[in-house]
């Protein structure tokens, strides 16, 4: 049964999307009219079922639960696992969501229909890029997902649209060409099992020409810079494919890198080519995303960054909080899409405030309790050492310093906050933790040698450019001016300087 | 009176005065070429009026054209762009068969085109063809109806050049993050002016250096530090008049370039000064650039280079006769007759068919209307007190309610115009600024604070308040600072993931919630209107009161016979996740919600004092009548009344019955909305509807929470009885007028120029938002992306949008909205109105120029009248 059930999870949507396609393309009355057998007109219904969707996301749910967390056989280059269950409930979770609300946003366009059918399309293919157990099926449902984003992203066919559906489409079709060359080297070359975790893969120049191949597919789909501009494009298409983007194509990315983990750690060129692209994006994003007037290119450059911080929690060796984080962002941000026609109803402007300059009390109690919350959840859960604690220590301390710098009024109010930081900290701590050991038996065993390394290297470096940054951003020069004019048109198309018509 | 008040009153009189029009100077402008500001005012002028989508208010696109005939002023307006002010003709051809023209308007209209002065002779004749005798008019008709060949309805769509487009995109750029002062990044420089800053930058930024080359940035970098000196320069280097290159300028980012021109935001201090010169110096500075690059000259004004893509293609006059005449009957015509007919056809030439139809669409709404209004019965004789008089606004919205209201009970309605005759600024007690609250053509002075300062509690609530406001602003900071962003989506994102669902899938839920963390902020505490300024800030004074008190109740002819109860019921529409949501609220309150102007109104005339002075003036209110002040909400049809706790014990139970009364009204009037909303259920109960329209303004992915102000096409300003027996449709304003009350027409002429101005501006907006979305409207929602605190962009670049989303006025391709001028219909001696018209310019020229259609009538035994000042007779 269990070998049965990825396919079952395919079916679901896949119905969804067939009986919403023809509902909104009625081929079969348009045959019938053409004949002059019936008089109907067909019509646009912007709303397909979710039916088959929600059916899928209750099993794969029921399959989480219920079935063995062992990997199981596989049918048709498919398998059950609990990593490929929970990646695939989220995205038909994401796709049943977004579609009911386009279903609403998008009612007065012709084009609700086509959405609705691709939408549900992807999650159909997510859900076999989340259980593929074979890597060809894995670079085959891969590589679908590029004409689903093209035809998503070209909407209805505006210059803007197209001109961004040509963009994505070119910039995805780098990463399925290097994921496919890994694919064919990995089966015909390695001749191991690579996405079964725990196989065994010799280091190597073939090991590592397929590692950075993979880590290659993994940064274009992350939308990582260089490869940002198939994200930053799609602001032209409305605001669901958007959210549908942000909250499920760019995860593609993240389980990449975790499910290939066996060949990308065995490589260190490649695990520090990853290490490079994700905390280069999380600078970078950050900076951009702070000179940014219009709500969707700031979110935009916030998935950059939050992309860039998961890439390299994922190639230091942390899979489970990669994953951790790329469903909690990925409800985050399409959360935060979907609310973007709400930014003028927020507060006209910031009210006056005066700092605390308490942040080494909030860093610190920050840290202790982020320490206290790895003692008390550990135990029953794996291991993956002090490597883990420290970057989550220090981003729970940077969350409590911003969160808490500013709080008016008596300082039972600040303790107040305090506390109310150190239970976020300590919630966000316990669903990592969670999330981790629920899906152990699909993760690597062991970190890539060079992760400790790396993981320090990076929080050093990542706190070296956020000072930095902050000190741009009151520095009056040259130099700051030439980073805000950098960062104001990062990611903006070049116009052609021949195109003098 | 408010140190702030300063910056929103330019920004409010920049479309009103001229003089105003002169952008603020920033430091150091230079002032070698004085006239060039005077110039750069003027071109201004021939931008859509736009204020910040905050307080959205409808204008007319054209309102720098109104000196000109409407035809004129379309034709000049869409010259540069290309823009569209009548439908597609096979939509004209859709409404037909859906009977919303008739053919007789069309006859009518095809006889005014041909009829019209300047068309060639030989004039139209009927013809007789294989002795039939078939009449010109019936044949022009028949090509109107048949299927319409690919004709362009005006000037093809002006298709920008590439680099003209680069050139536009870079400056929205830098005007986006010039004007938004509250970028955790700001533009280094900005607090200079945006020539000073610009180009500091602009020789670091990758597309301009692509686009104009080293030298051009070296150029650029050479240019006068003065923006004015800067300007002054480069129009020396290009060809053409000032004006029209100015105006060119202007026109490539009419959206952007208003928001140069304003600066200052209502309630935010920009921290920039405003710097339209700097703007369009720099954008100059671009094209002379690429010009140079290209080895051009630089030209003036605009290059229209029509479309490649629009449909060229007209059917030639022969294929448009055969058509005709197989139409008719005749399937094979001899060349003589073919001729003939195609000759006849050439009198309404290809780009004037959808002008006809618009004429004929407009003329039978017209037409209905006036011949219902004239069925109404007289007036029926005085009978006893009502129960409560309920005084709404003259949008359309209100007329549902009033309709449903008077059919439950014995209540009399007025309307009045929404800011209840209040030039009053409004300042929540703790907000920074003081926002106007009246038409943007009325510059208030008065500021009013709502306040709870009287409350022992209020520090409490204060308290609260603070901490939710700085929670949200930490959490804002937390998403875009480098590290915490990510332990926020860690964190938060699961949270998210429960707001998600429940806002997507139980909407009234979430807003049940949100409503009781509202609630608790609030600290159970209820505020009031400071009429006299007790707090230190703001307030009217005694005389003042007494002064708008009588201008009120004179303007709403409610002199006598006033009700125990007094409602004066303002509106607005709380709905979510719309960055258009100001378009459904008050336009008489400068596109804000009209409750408080209704509570300040109430309080002025609750007052003994000022009622003591009414009566010496002739007015005497009764001591048992009491003002009671409401809000409509329009989205969800259901009416707040304010201040409950200081009604008298005796009218209380008044209050309740009406308030139980004004429930089912709403409950009906949805129900009855219901059956036009886009996506909802078909034949609702009352109950149900109440249920389903308050889902909708929860909903946060609802494109259409409401209709707004859809289908607006007419004011009447006529006693109520004239409409009362109607169902129109919540299509037409209406505000009351008594004839005989105002015997020298002051209230009229106030009626005209106020609410009358606000009405065609609303109907201007709708109209041209339909016929063309992408140029005078803002486009489609769902790709809309709200950019600096100020407006929307459609995706990522481009101009700032203007005009009303295209879910407003159209929906799945359709027009929603029937466009048309608006039909003023006033019940008063035609003379009266002849002479307020003389009187005044303004109405002159909207009423000659054609841009609303003035009918009168006298009495209800009198015909209609139809105004037509006509510019040859204002010569005489």
């Amino acid at each position: 049964m269990e070998s049965f059930l990825p396919w079952a999870l395919v079916a679901g949507p896949t119905a969804d999307a067939v009986v919403s396609w023809t509902r909104s393309h009625r081929p079969l009355e348009r045959v019938l009219v053409a004949h002059e057998i019936t008089a109907i007109r067909p019509s646009a219904s912007p709303t397909g079922p979710i039916v088959g969707s929600t059916l899928a996301f209750v099993s794969a749910l029921l399959g989480l639960v219920v079935l063995s967390p062992t990997t199981g056989a596989a049918t048709g280059g498919l398998g059950w696992d609990r990593l490929g269950g929970l990646v695939a409930a989220f995205a038909l979770a994401m796709s049943i969501v977004i579609r009911r609300t386009a279903g609403r946003s998008l009612a007065g366009d012709r084009t609700a229909g086509q959405f609705d059918a691709a939408a549900a399309l992807l999650a159909a293919i997510s859900v076999v890029v989340a259980t593929a157990a074979h890597p060809l099926a894995f670079v085959g449902g891969w590589a679908l997902t590029t004409p689903v984003v093209v035809l998503l992203v070209r909407h209805d066919r505006r210059a803007a649209t197209r001109q961004a559906a040509r963009t994505a489409g070119r910039c995805l079709l780098v990463g399925d060409a290097a994921l496919a060359a890994a694919g064919v080297l990995a089966v015909y070359g390695l001749h191991v099992d690579v996405l079964r975790p725990g196989a065994t893969i010799e280091a190597g120049p073939l090991t590592t020409a397929v590692a950075l191949l993979v880590v290659l597919a993994a940064l274009v789909r992350a939308a990582l810079p260089p490869f940002h501009r198939w994200l930053t494009g799609s602001i032209a298409a409305p605001t669901a494919v958007s959210a549908l983007l942000h909250a499920g194509v760019v995860n593609g990315g993240g389980l990449l890198l975790v499910r290939w983990s066996m060949v990308t750690y065995a490589s260190t060129p490649a695990v520090v080519v990853a290490v490079a692209g994700g905390l280069a994006a999380s600078v970078l994003g950050v900076a951009v995303l702070e000179t940014r007037a219009d709500v969707k290119s700031g979110l935009v450059w916030s998935t950059v960054a939050q992309m860039g911080f998961m890439t390299l929690q994922a190639a230091t060796g942390l899979a489970g909080p990669a994953i951790a984080h790329l469903l909690g962002h990925g409800m985050y941000k399409a959360h935060l899409f979907l609310a973007s026609g709400s930014a003028l109803e927020a507060r006209a402007a910031p009210h006056e405030r005066a700092r605390r300059g308490w942040f080494a009390v909030s860093a610190g109690l920050a840290v202790v309790a982020t320490a206290a919350a790895f003692w008390l959840i550990r135990p029953p859960f794996v291991d993956l050492g002090w490597v883990w604690v420290l970057p989550f220590a220090f981003l729970a301390a940077s969350l409590t310093v911003t969160l808490t710098e500013w709080i008016p009024g008596p300082w039972r109010r600040v303790a107040g906050a305090w506390v109310g930081c150190v239970a976020l900290a300590f919630g966000a701590v316990a669903i990592t933790a969670i999330i981790d050991h629920v899906l152990a038996p699909s993760l690597p065993a062991a970190a890539p040698a060079v992760g400790g390394v790396a993981a320090i290297t990076s929080v050093v470096v990542a706190l070296a450019a956020a000072v930095g940054l902050s000190r741009l951003r009151v520095h009056d020069g040259p130099t700051a001016d030439r980073a805000y004019a950098q960062a104001l048109t990062v990611g903006v198309p070049i116009p052609n300087p021949i195109g003098a018509s | 009176m408010n140190p702030t008040g300063t910056d929103s009153e330019s920004a409010i009189d920049l479309d009103v005065d001229p003089d105003s029009r002169r952008p603020n100077t920033p430091a150091g402008a230079g002032r070698g070429d004085p006239s060039l500001r005077l110039e750069l005012g003027l071109a201004l002028r021939s931008l859509p009026p736009t204020w910040p989508l905050r307080t959205f208010v409808a204008a007319n696109p054209l309102a720098g054209f109104e000196d000109r005939a409407l035809p004129d002023a379309l034709a000049e307006a869409a010259e540069p762009t290309g823009a569209y002010g009548v439908l597609a003709e096979r939509e004209y051809l859709d409404l037909f068969a859906a009977g919303m023209i008739d053919e007789d308007a069309l006859r009518r209209a095809v006889h005014a085109a041909v009829r019209a002065p300047g068309v060639e002779p030989p004039g139209p004749h009927d013809l007789v063809i294989d002795g039939t005798h078939l009449s010109w008019v019936d044949l022009i008709v028949a090509d109107l109806l048949a299927r319409p060949p690919l004709a362009v309805a005006t000037a093809p769509r002006r298709q920008v050049s590439s680099t003209e487009r680069a050139i536009d995109e870079a400056m929205s750029r830098w005007a986006a993050a010039y004007l938004d002062p509250h970028a955790t990044w700001p533009m280094p420089h900005r607090a200079r002016g945006f020539w000073a800053a610009w180009c500091r930058l602009v020789v670091h930024d990758p597309t301009v250096r692509a686009l104009v080359g080293d030298t051009g940035l070296a150029a650029i970098a050479q240019l006068p530090a003065a923006p004015d000196d800067a300007l002054h320069a480069l129009l020396g280097r290009v060809e053409g008049a000032r004006g029209d290159v100015l105006r060119g300028q202007l026109q490539h980012l009419p959206g952007w370039s208003m928001a140069m021109a304003r600066g200052a935001r209502e309630g935010v201090d920009l921290g920039a000064p405003a710097d339209l010169v700097g703007f369009v110096a720099a954008r100059l500075a671009l094209a002379v650039a690429t010009a140079e690059r290209d080895g051009r000259a630089p030209t003036a004004a605009v290059s229209p280079e029509p479309d490649a893509d629009a449909p060229q293609a007209v059917a030639s006059q022969g294929d448009r006769a055969r058509l005709v005449l197989h139409h008719v009957g005749i399937a094979t015509p001899d060349g003589a007759t073919q001729e003939a007919v195609a000759r006849l056809l050439a009198l309404v030439p290809s780009q004037r068919r959808a002008h006809v139809w618009q004429e004929a669409l407009e003329a039978t709404a017209h037409e209905r209307l006036l011949a219902r209004l004239a069925t109404s019965p007289a007036p029926p004789i005085r009978s006893a007190r009502s129960d409560a008089h309920l005084v709404c606004c003259i949008d359309p919205r209100s007329e549902g309610l009033r309709r449903h209201l008077e059919a439950r009970g014995n209540y009399t309605t007025i309307g009045f115009a929404g800011f209840f005759g209040l030039p009053v600024r409004i300042q929540r007690d703790g907000a920074p600024t003081a926002e106007p609250s009246c038409p943007v053509l009325v510059d208030p002075r008065a500021i009013v604070v709502e306040t709870d300062r009287f409350d022992p509690h209020w520090s409490r609530r204060q308290a609260r308040e603070a901490v939710a406001n700085n929670t949200l602003d930490a959490v804002h900071d937390a998403k875009v600072a480098p590290m915490s962003a990510f332990a926020l989506a860690e964190a938060g994102g699961w949270i998210s993931g429960v707001a998600l669902a429940t806002r997507t899938f139980r909407p009234t839920a979430w807003r049940r919630a949100r409503r009781r963390v509202d609630r608790h902020l609030a600290a159970g505490i209820t505020t009031r209107m400071d009429l006299d300024g007790s707090a230190g800030l703001g307030g009217i004074g005694l005389e003042d009161q007494v002064l708008l008190a009588e201008s009120i109740l004179r303007t709403m002819g409610l002199t006598e016979g006033f009700a125990p109860l007094v409602v004066l019921c303002g509106h607005g529409s709380h709905h979510t996740n719309n960055p258009f949501r100001a378009a459904n609220d008050c336009g008489a309150c400068g596109g804000r919600r009209g409750g408080v102007n209704a509570r300040v109104a109430a309080d002025v005339l609750n007052r003994f004092a000022v009622r003591e002075a009414l009566s010496a003036a002739g007015i005497s209110i009764p001591a048992d009548t009491w003002f009671v002040a409401a809000e409509h909400d329009t989205a969800s049809d259901r009416v707040h009344v304010f201040d409950v706790d200081r009604v008298p014990l005796t009218h209380r139970a008044g209050l309740a019955a009406l308030q139980a009364d004004l429930a089912h009204a709403g409950a009906a009037l949805a129900a009855e909305r219901c059956g036009e909303l886009p996506g909802a259920p078909a034949a609702l109960t009352p109950v149900e509807a109440a249920a389903h329209v308050r889902e909708r303004a929860a909903d946060w992915a609802q494109v259409v929470p409401e209709w707004g102000l859809m289908g607006n096409h007419a004011l009447v300003i006529a006693p109520r009885w004239v409409t009362r027996p109607h169902d129109l449709g919540r299509r037409v304003f209406l505000h009351d007028y008594e004839a005989a009350q105002d015997p020298d027409g002051r209230v009229l002429t106030t009626i005209l120029t106020g609410p009358m101005v606000v009405a065609h501006w609303i109907c201007s907006q709708y109209r041209f938002s339909t016929t063309d979305p992408e140029v005078f409207g803002a486009g489609a929602k769902p790709l809309h992306n709200v950019v600096a605190g100020l407006g929307v962009l459609e995706g990522a670049g481009g101009d700032l949008r203007l005009g009303l989303p295209l879910e407003s006025v159209r929906w799945q391709g359709r027009p929603v909205h029937l466009p048309g001028r608006l039909l003023v219909v006033i019940q008063a001696p035609p003379e009266r109105v002849d002479r307020i018209l003389r009187e005044n310019p303004v109405l002159h020229r909207l009423v000659g120029g054609g841009w609303v259609r003035l009918v009168t009538r006298s009495g209800p035994d009198a015909e209609w009248h139809d105004h037509r000042v006509s510019t040859t007779e204002e010569e005489h």
